[in-house]
């Protein structure tokens, strides 16, 4: 209830608390009757809504380019554009502002004799026509309208140029495992996931340019899989991509299926076309593990890395060294920066051990997963700590941001499923789960949001130990 | 007369907002970065300012007003030639600045249905200057600036959304 001392501000004195414009004494009051008076209250959030409301109007006139409002400009006048005489420039101590006159229509008739400055610019021949000239219309709207749409196909249709190349009906088909499952007919092209993947594939390896990941270079050093020297001719940027391409289409729809073993034997039995094909196929695999960390699209793109993995029968993980992009001292969890990530093999889970920059194993480890189409979120896995660790855009280096922090309850939170196959994540969505099980990961990921962000930056090595 | 260096840092510092002031106020922004030229002008030839922004916002808005009054009687005259084009030309639909820049000109209409007082206090608020600075630039006192913005605030709200409803309810 209100005091009878009260008394209510006026309009204009809420205005001048919104805009802080009151004084120390006059805040403490109004602040101290606005706790009691909930007209007031009413009043001031009305008068907020103003602000706001004025504001976002006048900054819609922002966007006026010039010329938009024709119809208060005149035409540019002469160099010396006429202005007030200077005795009507505010001094100081003299009132800065005359009254405005009201405009009368004496004043806003015609005047046939003051044409001169006026009348050319603006004449039925040369300036209303202009003005018509760079008005929208409906037609020239539409016509707009349709450029816009057809640039926008033809750059979408150049974007998805090496699934065209890899599967027109009169191109080469550069490998027959991808032929063996592509001639289904009962299977219909998933066009998608195919410029996706073609996108994707492109990116991590530039024209011209083809480069083994290093890892797939140590194990051939080592003598582990068959030489991956092959005559620079013979690596074309676009049968490259193309056997990539229709690779990745055929594992793809090969894991999609319930008999995924018959089908990666098909494809991994399928004849090769040319003499060069086995090499290229080891190629492919290091360069598709290479995709599977580097950015194949979402969990089809790490669905195919890890088919194809077991199909050229490659185990190549990543590290990535993980520092500080300040340069100061930060720990992910109980791991001190810099750090190395090492990822599972594609063949695996999509799981990670955190490694000393030495190679050392720590107690930590982590889980990770794509967010978008390039991006990776690593998900810490150690009791007592949780954090993330979000890398942006593929390539040698990444920059990202990495958070943690301990955990404030014992079990509760520390309670982390146990990594799922696909099988088992579909049936995990389909469960009822309990609440307090829904509870766990929500205090886990405010915890983790809340603690402070650190840059990092992320490069990719040779693995500590595989050198 | 200002010093040069005093000049450039003023412009510096108030070109910006000043050409914002006047684009909102005017429509156009070719024509304020005119009248900032000629308002920084002005200041060249003070030998001193000591309330610079306020006085700078003032100088602005008297020049505004001197052209707009200047320009009120050159666009009865492109009325009366738009009428005769039109004639002229049957085929040109009439082209409303309503229809054509939508909110924009809602938005433009709403403003120029405000007191002059009212616009450039809005303006000057928008651009940050304090109470006392639109107290001095508009010639008020200090403690009817508020009064003179609440009213600005709602007068401008009411137009614009009045504007709104004719427009929504004209047929297409």
């Amino acid at each position: 209830m209100n005091s009878p001392r009260d008394t209510h501000p006026d309009e204009g004195t809420i205005h001048a608390w919104l805009d802080r414009q009151l004084d120390a004494t006059s805040t403490a009051t109004l602040e101290a009757h606005l706790q009691r008076c909930d007209d007031c209250a009413e009043r001031v959030a009305e008068a907020r809504g103003l602000i706001a409301g004025t504001s976002r109007i006048l900054a819609s006139l922002d966007d006026e380019r010039s010329g938009a409002a024709p119809i208060l400009r005149a035409a540019p006048a002469s160099p010396a554009r006429p202005v007030a005489p200077l005795a009507s420039v505010p001094e100081l101590g003299n009132s800065p502002v005359e009254p405005v006159a009201p405009v009368t229509p004496a004043e806003a008739g015609v005047e046939p004799g003051s044409g001169p400055a006026v009348s050319p610019p603006f004449s039925p021949s040369t300036g209303g026509r202009v003005w018509r000239a760079f008005r929208v219309t409906p037609v020239r709207a539409a016509i707009a309208a349709t450029l816009v749409v057809a640039i926008g196909l033809t750059l979408t249709h150049k974007r998805t140029g090496p699934d065209t190349v890899a599967t027109s009906p009169g191109a080469e088909r550069p490998v027959s495992a991808s032929a063996g499952v592509e001639n289904s007919p009962a299977q219909p092209r998933d066009h998608l996931l195919d410029s996706a993947i073609a996108r994707n594939l492109a990116q991590v390896q530039p024209p011209r340019s083809f480069e083994a990941s290093p890892r797939a270079a140590a194990a051939v050093s080592s003598g582990t899989l068959p030489s991956l020297a092959v005559a620079p001719e013979s690596r074309s940027f676009d049968s490259t991509s193309a056997t990539r391409v229709s690779i990745a289409r055929a594992a793809v729809r090969a894991q999609r299926e319930t008999t995924v073993g018959a089908d990666l034997a098909r494809v991994a039995q399928a004849p090769a076309p040319t003499a060069s094909a086995p090499t290229d196929r080891n190629i492919v695999a290091a360069k598709v593990a290479d995709s599977f960390v580097g950015g194949v699209a979402g969990a089809s793109s790490m669905m195919t890395g890890r088919a194809l993995g077991v199909v050229a029968g490659l185990e190549v993980p990543q590290c990535y060294r993980v520092e500080s992009a300040t340069g100061t001292a930060a720990t992910w969890g109980s791991v001190a920066l810099p750090l190395v990530i090492a990822l599972d093999a594609p063949a695996t889970r999509p799981g990670a051990r955190i490694l000393t920059p030495e190679g050392a194993e720590t107690d930590s480890r982590a889980m990770f997963e794509r967010t978008g189409d390039d991006s990776l979120v690593f998900t810490l896995r150690r009791i007592g700590y949780t954090g993330t660790l979000s890398l942006g855009a593929p390539g040698e280096v990444r920059a990202g941001v990495m958070r943690s922090s301990q955990t404030h309850s014992a079990l509760q939170t520390m309670v982390v499923p146990s990594a799922e196959t696909k099988t088992q994540k579909s049936a995990a969505r389909r469960r009822v789960v309990a609440p307090e099980a829904r509870v766990a990961p929500v205090e886990r990921q405010e915890a983790a949001s809340s603690a402070p962000a650190v840059p990092v930056v992320a490069r990719r090595i040779v693995c500590p130990g595989l050198k | 007369m200002l010093p040069p260096d005093r000049l450039t840092a003023l412009f510096a510092e108030y070109h910006a907002p000043l050409v914002r002031f006047l684009t909102r106020r005017l429509g156009d922004r070719d024509w304020a970065e005119e009248i900032a030229q000629e308002t920084f002008v002005r200041a060249l030839q003070q030998e001193k300012i000591t309330s610079e922004r306020s006085w700078l916002f003032a100088v602005a808005a008297n020049l505004v007003r001197d052209e707009v009054r200047r320009d009120v009687r050159r666009r009865k005259r492109l009325e009366l030639m738009r009428e005769q084009a039109r004639v002229d030309d049957v085929v040109e639909p009439e082209p409303t600045s309503m229809e054509r820049d939508g909110d924009q000109a809602l938005a433009r209409s709403a403003i120029e249905m405000l007191g002059a007082r009212d616009r450039d206090a809005l303006l000057m608020r928008e651009e940050g200057l304090s109470y006392d600075e639109i107290a001095e630039a508009l010639d008020l006192s200090a403690g009817s600036v508020g009064t003179t913005l609440s009213r600005a605030r709602r007068r401008l709200m009411e137009a614009y959304e009045a504007l709104q409803a004719e427009h929504d309810v004209r047929p297409a």
